[in-house]
């Protein structure tokens, strides 16, 4: 049995990447709360079916020394959109609301939360499962 | 985690533009009545300062950065003192176009943002601590 190939875990550590990057960008609208002409971005919403989906990554063949595997660390890999209908546009073309920034940052930590107490359940279970006393 | 670093050092930039944001007003608040000393010279002119969103290829994501310093170009406002070492011929002498109201409310501004970008490093850090947490 390989751990990381069951579906659960996968998908618990797709929603970990996705919370995680969804942080970086509610950080960007936060520390660009004062540039004049900013637009707050936030990362479509994580889909379930396309979850499912088994994506398998695809890897490039490395036939010599010197050739690279392409590696998907530091690249956005869900969708970034602009914020539309902002309620609050300053004079200066910026629309980031800071309180609701806060609001989507505090849903983050809290969907990051539950995943991790997630994956710790399913850890005891496996414990369980090998037997012994945990 | 790679992401909550990204995110970490993003708020850092934040935090890094709002302190400097901070120093040109305090140097607007105390030149706000630093006068020329040469007869009919100009006092000191207001400082502003410019951010800009840009892409940080080290760090691989957009962030913030102080685009350059400006002067406010506006007039400085005139008042009659003929007494005055400053003044000119006709006796008036040109003060600092710093309003320190304005000083006030754009510090209140830094300030509050300065506060939102540190408690988006504290929600970050709870998220790297849960994941840490995983291990124990």
């Amino acid at each position: 049995m390989e751990l990381s190939k069951t579906a659960l875990y996968r998908m618990m550590h797709a929603r970990m990447g996705y919370l995680s990057e969804r942080q970086a960008v509610l950080s960007q609208n936060v520390a660009n709360a004062d540039t004049p002409g900013y637009i707050p971005k936030d990362l479509e919403p994580l889909n379930f079916k396309q979850q499912m989906q088994n994506k398998s990554t695809v890897s490039i063949a490395t036939t010599h020394a010197n050739h690279m595997q392409l590696s998907m660390t530091g690249k956005q890999r869900y969708s970034v959109s602009t914020t539309q209908n902002s309620f609050d546009v300053q004079p200066g073309g910026n629309a980031v609301v800071l309180e609701e920034e806060m609001l989507k940052m505090n849903q983050t930590a809290m969907d990051y939360q539950t995943t991790t107490s997630m994956y710790r359940k399913m850890n005891d279970m496996v414990r369980t499962a090998l037997g012994g006393n945990n | 985690m790679a992401d909550l670093k990204t995110s970490i050092s993003i708020s850092a930039a934040g935090l890094r533009v709002q302190s400097q944001r901070m120093k040109v007003i305090a140097e607007n608040i105390a030149n706000a009545d630093s006068l020329a000393s040469t007869p009919g010279g100009s006092p000191y002119q207001r400082k502003t300062i410019h951010f800009k969103n840009e892409f940080d290829k080290a760090l691989g994501a957009n962030t913030i950065r102080v685009a350059r310093y400006g002067v406010d170009d506006s007039a400085f406002p005139i008042k009659h003192d003929p007494g005055h070492p400053a003044a000119n011929e006709a006796g008036y002498v040109q003060h600092p176009n710093v309003n320190t109201m304005i000083e006030g409310l754009d510090m209140r501004e830094a300030q509050r943002t300065y506060e939102a970008n540190l408690s988006a490093i504290e929600v970050t850090k709870s998220m790297v601590s849960r994941t840490l947490d995983l291990l124990r």
